[in-house]
């Protein structure tokens, strides 16, 4: 996947009592036990903004946000800048999504849980996407075996989203384990 | 033809040849820092002016409320002082007189997805800044921009910042006359101009449609300028009112009057010339002291009249002066649809008329109106900013306007419209009503992310919406139309000294702790174009601000009297009562009877200070010369480039130029009015420096001038790679004679 700016989101499983401040609190902890093994820098509220990022953990090659986007509570993780090599983007984006979404279960306080039966890809990488002739099909090559191996069974990938908003695929697949239970998957 | 794999190979159709190359210039000047071959103060002051702005934590330290910890960026080169290079930095977009398309929006929307945190923040002085951005992906960011109409040429820095002006100007039912037209050439010609070169701080500029509403500003701005109709001999005169000196931060000033009446054929060079005056003796050293406000203090305002008035008399003329004006309908709004008042059976009940009565404002044009959309603390995301751009393209034409307090306008909307077009924007999550009532808080950054915040504005401001939006029927009618603004810090970005109520951030040691605090100040006057200041009450700990807002309104709305403004009402029961009202929200209690006082708002670490840092707001100061022998040595570079590359000519061509920009550079120490013109440079710098033995070396006497004497008379003369390797050699020769050159001058001379 020749992507260098692309994002994956895992969706909240019973969001209707999230505790938004609390989740700024387990970020700015992640900033100072360097919970998730790369460069974490700040934590920014945008909680006022209708469907927008929510909370923000800010990191140098990552951002992390329990964010509200589509009217949706989940966790994503945007890779900003890559030098993991083309072919393990895919499943590395995934692994740093399962970590973060694992940390989060382990805080009791916070009391989420994440469903892991569908994920949302979305690629903001306008410059090689305008380069590239079928981008779903370079999507789907380099993410359903992947899938495949974190869900443990065949995903279904569909194409997302016009034009003028970001380049988005969602993937859906028979799911039930936990976050961590599925990072243990992939390996 | 295979697809283009770089930005700067797909926009090049699209970017005006100029600012294309300026933005190569930046991306060389970028590999050359890192390269360690440019000084890191002359690259800082070099992104500033390109709005590449640095960020709290760049210097990679954060505090987690019990230590410092290291933030373990890569090591590499610094982006400034005490600047890491990997840590992320603002980027600030300027955008004259708030003024965008739905295009440019659009695109600036792709930009924070892709470069920043899907946030475009619409600041007090009407820009959009983007944060998190690295300054790697900053001339792509750049090159997306200008291929849109947009440049970021000093947003930041010791220079002329974003031109701002009433966003209802052209709509406006008290306007003297539309001031777009002149925003826009103001902006244009003072951009990059020689006499804008040599500040030793900011320089902002604002302009008003009339003397009596808030929007423009003027006040506090370096040059204020308010519109003005003169009658001269039965003849309607346009016209500015010229205020100057004006200015917030730790000491405000209110602007003083310059000239009752400049005209338009005189705005600009009046106004070059006032740069020029404050180029040459602004304070350069003690930073606190550099804005023009000091200065004209220092010298007062008639002799600082007559300075620039004498300046005036010296500029060489200029055809840009007053070629604008034979076009001034050139920035004019073309309306989308028809006016039409609003159907007589249209919805007027319910969250619509709330809306309508706070965001709604009828345009001097039958039929139409101007529609706020309210944006929290200034923040909209990118979906949303699609949302807008949308709604721009269905209703009204492209008129888009980002405003001071931090919203942003939708003018020539047919009223018949603003039903449908509330709907859309309810859905889009920004129908919100309350555009300039109490709720609608404005705010700077502050701790979030300005390095120079003390308490958190936008932490307190997002608690106060939060707050007033509960209590929504229950804020007394009286005090919904005040203004609260926050500032983080003394710098007062937020505006607060012309807020009915304002809030500026400090600190506070107690019992060995840090406590965030912030300093009320009330009765500031926000019509006028922000005609008087607020006075400061005392401080109080942030957690009890929302009370004292609580309060004060309350007690305005039961004690005020008829038609009394805030101004007024504090005024008339003074400064002690104020103070009365909240003197036990003083108070503090004990970290270990509430340790929640101990924190600030939206940030649970244990509150503490040691995360500023050094600001750059002041930036740096580089004078012209400096900047302009830097620019030839990058010069010198990119014609080593393009030899390596087999472009000879090209290469001997870039040399050449490195030359006559070091010389120009020289020899505008000693004559300011020099323009760019080759067969001008060479002589001036041969009459002024060459034949004076200032461009004199002890033991090669005139050699290195010739060098550029001869390439100049050549006519570029050079056919192969062997000739242009020369030139360039001479002109590295040629630079560093340059460099012994403005030593000699002592750095720097009066013009």
């Amino acid at each position: 996947m020749h992507f260098e700016k692309f994002a994956l989101k895992l969706y909240v499983a019973e969001p209707r009592d999230l505790q938004l401040n609390s989740v700024t609190i387990a970020f700015h902890d992640f900033i100072s036990e360097d919970a998730l093994g790369e460069l974490l820098i700040d934590t920014v509220d945008y909680t006022h903004v209708h469907e927008g990022p929510g909370i923000v953990l800010i990191g140098h090659a990552s951002d992390y946000a329990l964010e509200l986007s589509e009217g949706r509570a989940g966790l994503s993780c945007s890779r900003k800048r890559d030098h993991v090599p083309v072919s393990e983007r895919a499943a590395d984006v995934l692994r740093r999504t399962l970590a973060a979404a694992a940390k989060l279960e382990a805080r009791a306080e916070l009391a989420l849980r994440f469903r892991t039966d569908e994920l949302r890809l979305t690629i903001t990488d306008r410059l090689a996407l305008g380069s590239m002739p079928d981008a779903f099909a370079a999507v789907t090559e380099a993410w359903a075996p992947v899938l495949k191996r974190a869900f443990g069974n065949e995903p279904s990938l569909s194409r997302e989203g016009n034009g003028r908003q970001p380049f988005t695929v969602r993937a859906r697949a028979e799911c039930t384990a936990s976050p961590a239970e599925v990072l243990q998957r992939l390996g | 033809m295979p697809a283009p794999t770089t930005w700067k190979e797909r926009l090049a159709p699209k970017i005006r040849e100029d600012w294309a190359r300026e933005i190569d210039i930046f991306e060389t000047q970028i590999e050359l820092r890192q390269q360690d071959k440019i000084e890191e103060k002359l690259f800082a002051e070099t992104r500033l002016r390109r709005g590449v702005y640095g960020q709290r934590y760049d210097n990679g330290t954060r505090h987690n409320g019990r230590e410092a910890q290291k933030l373990p960026f890569p090591e590499r080169a610094t982006k400034g002082p005490h600047t890491l290079w990997d840590a992320p930095g603002m980027m600030r977009i300027k955008i004259p007189f708030g003024k965008i398309s739905a295009e440019q929006l659009d695109v600036m929307a792709d930009l924070a997805e892709e470069y920043s945190d899907a946030i475009l923040h619409v600041t007090t002085r009407q820009d959009i800044q983007l944060h998190f951005v690295h300054i790697e992906d900053s001339p792509d960011l750049m090159r997306r921009l200008a291929a849109v109409g947009i440049t970021t040429r000093e947003a930041c820095g010791n220079s002329v910042r974003n031109v701002t002006a009433c966003s209802y100007a052209g709509t406006c039912n008290t306007q003297a006359f539309d001031v777009t037209p002149y925003a826009n050439a103001l902006t244009f010609f003072l951009l990059g101009h020689d006499d804008t070169q040599d500040f030793g701080r900011k320089f902002k500029v604002a302009f008003s449609g009339c003397k009596d509403e808030p929007c423009g500003l003027t006040n506090f701005h370096d040059l204020g300028l308010v519109a003005k109709i003169r009658d001269v001999g039965g003849k309607s005169v346009r016209g500015f009112e010229y205020w100057v000196g004006g200015g917030l931060g730790s000491v405000p000033q209110p602007a003083r009057l310059l000239a009752e009446f400049v005209t338009e054929e005189e705005l600009m060079p009046l106004t070059q010339a006032l740069c020029r005056v404050f180029g040459r003796l602004g304070e350069k050293e003690n930073r606190s002291r550099a804005r023009l406000k000091f200065l004209v203090k220092k010298l007062g305002i008639d002799e600082f009249r007559r300075l620039v008035l004498e300046e005036r008399e010296k500029l060489r003329p200029d055809p840009r002066w007053t070629d604008y004006l034979s076009d001034l309908s050139a920035t004019e709004e073309r309306p989308k649809k028809p006016g039409m008042p609003l159907a007589p059976d249209a919805t007027t009940g319910g969250a619509f008329a709330a809306w309508r009565r706070t965001n709604v404002r009828q345009q001097a044009q039958s039929g139409y109106a101007v529609a706020t959309i309210t944006l929290p603390l200034g923040d909209m995301s990118s979906s949303q900013a699609r949302a807008i751009s949308d709604l721009a393209r269905t209703y009204t034409g492209d008129t888009l306007r980002a405003t001071v307090d931090q919203n942003m306008l939708l003018r020539w909307v047919p009223e018949a419209d603003l039903p449908a077009l509330h709907a859309a924007l309810l859905a889009a999550g920004l129908g919100e009503a309350g555009a300039g009532t109490l709720s609608d808080v404005t705010a700077c950054p502050g701790t979030d992310t300005c390095k120079l915040g003390i308490s958190s504005s936008r932490g307190l401001a997002g608690e106060l919406r939060r707050q007033l939006h509960v209590l929504g029927a229950e804020v007394p009618d009286a005090a919904k139309d005040l203004h609260i603004k926050c500032s983080g810090c003394f710098n007062a970005c937020g505006q607060h000294h012309v807020a009915d109520i304002g809030f500026l951030g400090v600190s506070r040691n107690v019992g060995g702790r840090r406590v965030p605090h912030f300093q009320l100040v009330v009765g500031g006057q926000w019509t006028e174009n922000a005609g008087a200041y607020g006075l400061a009450i005392g401080a109080v700990p942030s957690k009890n601000v929302p009370k004292v807002v609580e309060r004060l309104t309350r007690h305005y709305s039961e004690s005020r009297q008829e038609g009394e403004t805030y101004r007024r009402f504090v005024e008339r029961i003074g400064k002690k009562s104020v103070r009365g009202l909240i003197e036990d929200l003083i108070e503090l209690p004990s970290y270990a009877d509430d340790p929640s006082y101990y924190s600030d708002w939206g940030d649970p670490r244990e509150y503490t200070i040691d995360d500023m840092g050094v600001g750059e707001c002041a930036g740096e100061v580089v004078p012209f010369a400096q900047m302009g022998l830097a620019a030839s040595e990058r010069e010198v570079f990119e014609a080593q480039l393009l030899l390596d590359q087999g472009q000879a000519k090209d290469a001997a061509r870039r040399a050449y130029q490195a030359m006559l920009s070091a010389a120009r550079a020289l020899t505008r120490e000693k004559n300011a009015n020099l323009g760019d013109d080759p067969d001008e440079i060479i002589s001036e710098f041969k009459a002024r420096l060459v034949d004076t033995r200032l461009f004199w070396d002890q033991y090669a006497g005139g050699k290195f001038s010739q060098f550029l004497f001869g390439m100049h008379a050549s006519g570029l003369a050079v056919a192969d790679a062997e000739g242009a390797h020369e030139v360039i050699e001479e002109a590295q020769l040629f630079i560093d004679a340059a460099h012994q050159c403005y030593t000699r001058l002592g750095g720097a001379s009066s013009v």
